[in-house]
């Protein structure tokens, strides 16, 4: 199979790649707006018409579709195409609001299925693997999406579903899954169980696929460490179509965006005004290949940023980075916005435990950042230079990645407030 | 030929610095010597005690972040002078210390001197063979 599932299309060249969004965003914007009486309205509360749209650079003229639209618009409000197209329905759990759903069309599928099969190969899988998809199968998309993806490179799939480990890992054993699928959190686990059962050298994975949920790069290298495999990441979202919008490739530096299929943009959380790439932001997806329920610039909430230079792999489609964390975690400091997770990396970078908290204040009108990090044998030494020194290192590190200046507080191990086991992360004491 | 100290990282705030003292005492660790250096956040106390070994796996055991550091130590008799004497030894071969402190000496015989230098084996030769007592561990 090599090293891509489909080469012409995943290190097309940039410009090959703006020709395909600059037609699909057209043909989308025509066609939501002849067929979708929702956005043809939302369409003209913004004054714009499709004929005001001839390339990505006029997405910002375009509305932006969030969360709300999409409960808003349940179950058939957004459909650009009649049900019997149909073929395929998918939603979210709604744990935290009314249902999302998602309606394909057999194209949709097709394509969704392609993307879960670039990442199988991205992770080095071809027809010789033997997949475990231990994702929930059902309404939830992880199941069915690497499920259809797995099949398309031609591995042996283990359709497990979620729970249930004694059969997961009976299963693992006696069929010698090769590649591993399910939320970080469920490896993470079955890790254990396997040490827990001492039979590691029944194992025969070589790498995992892990998305659905949030993890660190510590987590990552726990796992790898634990199972004896690469771990990459995966990225989807039930109202773009679910896993495989995005993945990662053996560099694991950034996952790669099926860019034929969708157009990301990053946006400030605050002004909604695009963002360069490598800066912050929030993620937007316009998916203007999809038939059935096709989204545009619809707000992910999810924080990261984004490069299009080429990688390392040949793959030429754009990058996000691992996320980092939920617009709702975002705090404004001097106007400056501030994601805790990217304290985080700072402090990972330099040696320190991820284990941190932010303080935040307003002295004289003006906010104050202070940053308390637990002293570690690696960063403590006898004399009060060294340790400034180091600090310092860390305060310039912080400014020039936030933007502006954090005081840098060291405290003694395991002297911040945990609640449940989970570290209490932001104090914001300013009272406005 | 040197001695070991033990340096503790404490954090400004009450009750950090009796909470470490207490915890050497209930050890029944015998401390000769004691130097708080601090900034407005955070000290670093550094011990000279019995049995630094034992003294630094518990003080570890127990959650403190602390280190080892090899440090010369000298005998400074009670007379004008003398302190003087022993620096010049180092200025004449241009060595640095990055810190000094004192502290008198048990038997009621002048003070003994804690110099940290990057190179403490030759600086205690250095003492030594210009007629300065180097005390031992
Ligand atoms: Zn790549």
């Amino acid at each position: 199979m090599g090293r891509y599932f489909q080469e012409d299309i995943e290190t097309a060249s940039r410009e090959k790649i703006e020709a395909w969004q600059n037609e699909g965003l057209l043909d989308v914007v025509k066609r939501v707006y002849e067929n979708v009486p929702y956005y043809r309205k939302k369409m003209e509360e913004a004054g714009v018409t499709p004929d005001d749209i001839k390339s990505t650079a006029d997405l910002p003229k375009l509305p932006f579709l969030t969360k709300d639209d999409l409960r808003d618009a349940y179950p058939y409000d957004l459909m650009a195409l009649p049900l019997k197209e149909c073929v395929r329905i998918q939603s979210t759990s709604g744990t935290t609001g009314r249902r999302v759903v998602d309606f394909y069309t057999h194209n949709d599928i097709d394509k969704w299925e392609n993307g879960c099969a670039r990442a199988i190969v991205a992770a080095g899988g071809d027809d010789e693997d033997v997949v475990q998809v231990s994702y929930g199968y059902g309404l939830f998309t992880g199941g069915p999406g690497l499920n259809g993806g797995s099949h398309k490179v031609g591995c042996l799939t283990l359709p497990m579903s979620s729970g249930n480990t004694d059969r997961q890992l009976q299963f693992m054993t006696d069929l010698g899954a090769t590649i591993l699928c399910c939320t970080p959190s469920y490896a993470s686990y079955l890790a254990e169980s396997i040490n827990e059962r001492n039979i590691k050298d029944k194992i025969k994975l070589k790498a995992g696929i892990f998305g659905a949920e949030a993890w660190s790069e510590e987590m990552r290298h726990d796992i790898e460490e634990r199972l004896g495999i690469k771990a990459y990441d995966i990225y989807g979202l039930t109202e773009i179509e679910g896993p495989g919008v995005a993945f990662e490739c053996a560099e694991q530096n950034g996952m790669h965006i099926c860019e034929d299929y969708f157009i990301p943009e990053i946006v400030d959380p605050d002004t909604l005004e695009p963002v360069p790439d490598g800066e912050i932001g929030e993620l937007v997806f316009t998916s203007f290949a999809k038939e059935a329920f096709p989204l545009i610039r619809y707000r992910t909430k999810d924080i990261t940023y984004i490069t299009r230079e080429k990688c390392k792999c040949g793959r030429t489609h754009a990058r996000i980075h691992r996320l980092m964390g939920r617009t709702d975690d975002m705090l404004i400091i001097k106007g400056v916005n501030v994601y805790p997770s990217q304290v985080e990396e700072v402090l990972i970078k330099h040696g320190m435990p991820s284990n941190y908290q932010l303080v935040v204040d307003r002295v004289n009108n003006s906010d104050t950042m202070e940053v308390n990090v637990e002293m570690t044998p690696e960063m403590f030494s006898d004399s009060v230079a060294d340790i400034t020194k180091k600090e310092k290192e860390i305060v310039n590190a912080l400014k020039s990645m936030l933007g502006i200046y954090a005081k840098v507080k060291l405290v003694e191990p395991k002297s911040i407030t945990r609640s449940e086991g989970k570290a209490v992360r932001v104090i914001d004491n300013r009272k406005i | 030929m040197n001695i070991n100290q033990i340096s503790v990282f404490l954090e400004n705030k009450p009750g950090s610095l009796s909470k470490l003292t207490g915890f050497l005492a209930d050890n029944k660790i015998d401390m000769s010597a004691f130097q708080i250096v601090d900034n407005s956040d955070y000290g670093i106390v550094r011990i000279i005690v019995d049995k630094p070994f034992d003294t630094l796996t518990m003080l570890k055991d127990n959650g403190w972040v602390c280190n080892m550091t090899q440090v010369v130590c000298v005998k400074i008799p009670d007379a004008a002078g003398e302190m003087s004497k022993a620096l010049t030894v180092l200025d004449k071969e241009r060595i640095s210390i990055d810190y000094a402190y004192t502290y008198p000496n048990r038997n009621g015989d002048g003070a003994l001197m804690v110099i940290r230098v990057a190179e403490p084996e030759k600086v205690a030769g250095l003492f030594s063979k210009s007629g300065i007592k180097v005390i031992e561990a």
